[in-house]
């Protein structure tokens, strides 16, 4: 390894050798594929910051934004590669999260009614995804453990079952008895998030 | 599919679908967030390990640098002391037939040595004493006398013989006080304290009162010869210097000085060279300096 190697951080795109491979990556969210493309379009994140005037340690939260829109769009399907770099979209998102976040902090002063034909279909998906969210973490906590622990652990994180049964992780032995019970728990999520949406109309 | 998968596909009413979708979509969302937060973790963790990597670098090139810094000025500092010419073999029977012109001009410097040793050197090299060649010069390098000799005026009327004699005195007239061997601060302490004020008659009148009052000995016998030698009496001094003249080991070597000046004060000048030549030749003499210089000024 040389010095200049060993002093300079890692290049986490060196393990990708072309835009298909990175694409490929991104779909099982892969931290090298997703550092990549970050890293790729940090610069251009910070440019945005100066021109939209936003506050400079935003750099961060539009990176992270713009992320959560891009993987998603890439999961449900909605992105496919056509040849350009995957940065290059995610570059493109940002650009209208940068404006979405300039028009935010105008109706701080002004009303939202004056800015209702100004929406992103894709940031609205994302909040709205966001707000589900953050829902479900209230409800998890309703629900206590170990209903917490064995959704966390294959939904959010998403360890295989084999990998939670032999780190003994949760109290259950096998991956059957772990499937059964985390049914249980998900049956028991959608009934407290029914009863949630009754409640409020929805 | 899971059991809850197959229940909703199955069994589920259209709002347990719709609570499910929402459900299934918080969890996609909380996937992604916990993504990202290990995504960012993992680069801030890359950006310390670079860090640190960067500072042990710097840190272990200033350690470095400050090693040959070291090792550079340390060999500096030793190498005058031990020039490389002196490493040859000194046992070489003709070193500079070998010698290339660089290795000559290296040792030039050598030829010279420090001014401390020319010094030295220009010390012993002086030419021999014309009169006691065995003498070295440096033996002749006394001061000037403190005292001039007694106003021979009023012993011995003006006159070229006496003015030079005069001159000739002034240079050799080491005549000090107190006496060598002779302590009288304690028995005459009057007279001491005449002589010190060189007040030499009224120290001369106190021995000759006290010459009255006791018995003649060698130590009265000195003084007033001390006192007369001062006040230009060659010849009373020598009859009382001859009182005691081998009695007292301890004064012996001054009273042999004074009895040469005494003697170039009586005008016997030939004995003077006599006893200049005896106390010269002693090398182990306090006035053999003087008596040289003496000798070459009576030349």
């Amino acid at each position: 390894m040389r010095i200049t190697e060993w002093l300079t951080p890692s290049n986490p795109c060196r393990q990708f050798e072309n835009n298909e491979q990175l694409f490929q990556a991104l779909k099982s969210l892969n931290n090298s594929a997703i550092r990549c493309v970050q890293n790729k379009a940090r610069p251009s994140a910070k440019q945005l910051v100066e021109q939209y005037k936003l506050d400079p340690e935003s750099v961060d939260e539009l990176l992270n934004q713009s992320s959560l829109i891009f993987l998603r769009k890439i999961e449900d399907g909605s992105y496919q590669i056509q040849g350009h770099a995957p940065s290059s979209y995610l570059v493109e998102i940002m650009k209208r999260v940068a404006l979405s976040m300039t028009r935010k902090r105008q109706t701080n002063y002004e009303s939202i009614e004056d800015h209702h034909d100004l929406h992103d279909p894709d940031i609205e998906a994302s909040n709205r995804q966001r707000e589900s969210a953050e829902l479900v973490r209230q409800f998890l906590g309703q629900m206590g453990e170990p209903c917490t622990s064995v959704i966390r652990l294959h939904h959010i994180e998403g360890y295989p079952d084999e990998e939670v049964v032999r780190q003994g992780w949760t109290r259950y032995t096998t991956t059957d008895s772990l499937k059964i019970k985390r049914s249980d728990c998900m049956k028991k999520l959608i009934q407290i998030a029914r009863q949630w949406r009754n409640t409020n109309n929805i | 599919m899971e059991k809850y998968e197959q229940y909703l596909s199955d069994n589920a009413e259209d709002d347990e679908r719709l609570a499910a979708a929402q459900v299934l979509e918080g969890l996609a969302g909380l996937r992604l967030e916990s993504k990202l937060r290990e995504v960012a973790a993992e680069e801030a963790a890359q950006h310390r390990r670079t860090l640190w990597r960067r500072l042990l670098f710097t840190l272990a090139a200033l350690a470095f640098l400050a090693a040959v810094a070291y090792w550079f000025f340390s060999k500096n500092e030793a190498t005058p002391s031990v020039p490389p010419i002196e490493k040859q073999a000194p046992s070489s029977p003709s070193p500079t037939k070998k010698q290339t012109p660089e290795q000559n001009k290296l040792e030039k410097p050598r030829e010279n040595p420090p001014i401390a040793q020319i010094k030295a050197k220009e010390e012993v090299v002086v030419p021999p004493d014309p009169i006691f060649p065995t003498f070295a010069l440096q033996d002749e390098l006394i001061p000037e006398p403190l005292h001039a000799a007694p106003d021979l005026v009023a012993t011995r009327g003006q006159g070229e013989a006496n003015a030079a004699l005069k001159a000739l005195l002034d240079q050799l007239w080491y005549v000090t006080y107190p006496l060598q061997g002779l302590d009288i601060s304690e028995a005459f302490p009057s007279v001491d304290e005449n002589l010190k004020k060189r007040d030499f008659t009224a120290a001369y009148l106190e021995l000759e009162q006290l010459s009255s009052t006791q018995a003649a000995n060698d130590t009265l016998h000195y003084l007033k010869g001390y006192c007369l030698l001062q006040t230009g009496e060659g010849q009373e001094a020598l009859l009382h210097f001859a009182q005691v003249q081998g009695r007292q080991l301890d004064w012996e070597p001054q009273l042999q000085w004074y009895r040469s000046l005494a003697m170039l004060l009586a005008d016997k000048r030939s004995e003077a060279i006599a006893l200049f030549n005896v106390i010269a030749a002693n090398a182990g003499h306090p006035y053999r300096r003087q008596a040289r210089k003496a000798l070459k000024l009576l030349q």
